[in-house]
């Protein structure tokens, strides 16, 4: 697992922790050791679950680019 | 960049290529069904991205000038079309073509539509472009497929393996989309520039805005609520779906054998989503921070405009 897998696995199976980042995305990364980008995306996603709920992932959209995939 | 304006062009430059080539009627008409597929040039309502990553990498680049790129634009959309034709071939999924003519045709129809990819860029030279650079684009066209013609082949053999890692799922990514996305930055960026360090840079960007727009596509495919794909009946090796693993959820732990939405809400708890979310936005973020790297004179909202949201 690397620090990315840490962190979202306590963020989905630890209630506390998970109102802890919701709150404070900062404090509760700053126990893992995270690139810039990963920082700045794991705020946001914080932030997406915190003000969407688990919507914020679910309903992300599809088929930007029409994909051969 | 003027979105609507330049798949008019881009449509226009099809249309004019599949008139010159002096084909039968009924191919003709089976070429331009295959670019009028959902969301495709010829379609009611064209939105694809792929002409417009082309002429808006040439925007950037040159620091304005795109019009002469029409044709690399309109040959990127049909060498698209064409494998799109061929996945879905591949796949047993719905297709517009394969309804309408069967899959023997619809193979015919994919290779002409490869043909038509490569005529078209030959057109640059009637746009003034130089034999040097035409070759230059056509070297990156067949550079790219033949990296993604190994990418689809590794996917398809993952298919049958009972495990591959996240590495393995993420190459397949970079081999597909994102080489086809890096491939219509480049080539933009060939028609816009001779210096080979914007070439490049356009092309990384492209690289990490195929991953971040791929890894989002496959997030949606197995999301709960969205459409049923065929990427969990038949075994894909995609992010969310191979990094479920590493979160603890293995397909006989997760649902009743068959039940799809039941496996799909335990994805979504699981973590994977998150993870595969979390995957994509580090490259959008380096998407965007390489094209803040060329610089403020340089026109790149069109470019930024197209990276995927989440």
């Amino acid at each position: 697992m690397n620090q990315v897998h840490l962190f979202i696995k306590e963020l989905v199976s630890n209630e506390q922790f998970r109102r802890r980042a919701l709150a404070n995305p900062s404090a509760a990364l700053g126990a893992y050791r995270l690139t810039a980008a990963e920082q700045h995306s794991l705020s946001s996603l914080c932030f997406k679950l915190s003000s969407q709920g688990a919507a914020a992932i679910d309903s992300a959209r599809a088929k930007p680019l029409n994909f051969w995939a | 960049m003027d979105p609507r304006g330049w798949l008019t062009l881009v449509a226009r430059e099809v249309e004019a290529a599949i008139d010159e080539a002096g084909l039968p009627t009924g191919y003709a008409s089976l070429l331009r069904l295959g670019l009028a597929e959902e969301g495709k040039v010829l379609s009611s309502n064209p939105s694809s991205r792929w002409p417009l990553l082309t002429l808006g990498s040439c925007e950037a680049a040159s620091g304005g000038r795109w019009e002469h790129a029409i044709p690399a634009a309109a040959a990127m959309e049909a060498f698209i079309a064409a494998l799109d034709l061929l996945d879905d071939l591949q796949d047993g999924d719905a297709d517009g073509v394969i309804a309408a003519c069967g899959e023997a045709q619809a193979l015919n129809v994919s290779t002409g539509l490869l043909m038509l990819s490569q005529r078209m860029l030959l057109r640059l030279s009637d746009r003034g472009v130089g034999a040097e650079t035409v070759l230059a684009a056509g070297r990156e066209l067949t550079r790219a497929a033949m990296t993604v013609g190994g990418g689809q082949h590794l996917d398809l053999a993952h298919e049958s393996r009972p495990a591959v890692s996240e590495q393995e799922a993420l190459d397949v990514v970079s081999r597909k989309s994102a080489t086809l996305v890096s491939c219509a930055c480049r080539i933009g960026a060939r028609l816009g520039s001779e210096d080979p360090a914007v070439v490049d840079l356009l092309g990384r960007f492209g690289w990490h805005a195929g991953m971040a727009a791929q890894l989002i596509n496959d997030l949606a495919d197995v999301a709960p609520g969205h459409p049923p794909k065929s990427d969990v009946r038949r075994g894909k090796k995609t992010l969310p779906l191979v990094s479920a693993a590493t979160f603890g959820l293995t397909p006989d732990s997760a649902a009743p054998p068959g039940d799809e939405q039941a496996f799909r809400a335990a994805l979504a708890q699981s973590g994977a989503l998150h993870y595969t979310w979390v995957v994509a936005d580090v490259h959008r973020q380096q998407a965007a921070d390489l094209l803040a790297e060329l610089g403020p004179e340089r026109p790149i909202g069109g470019l930024l405009g197209l990276l995927p949201r989440a």
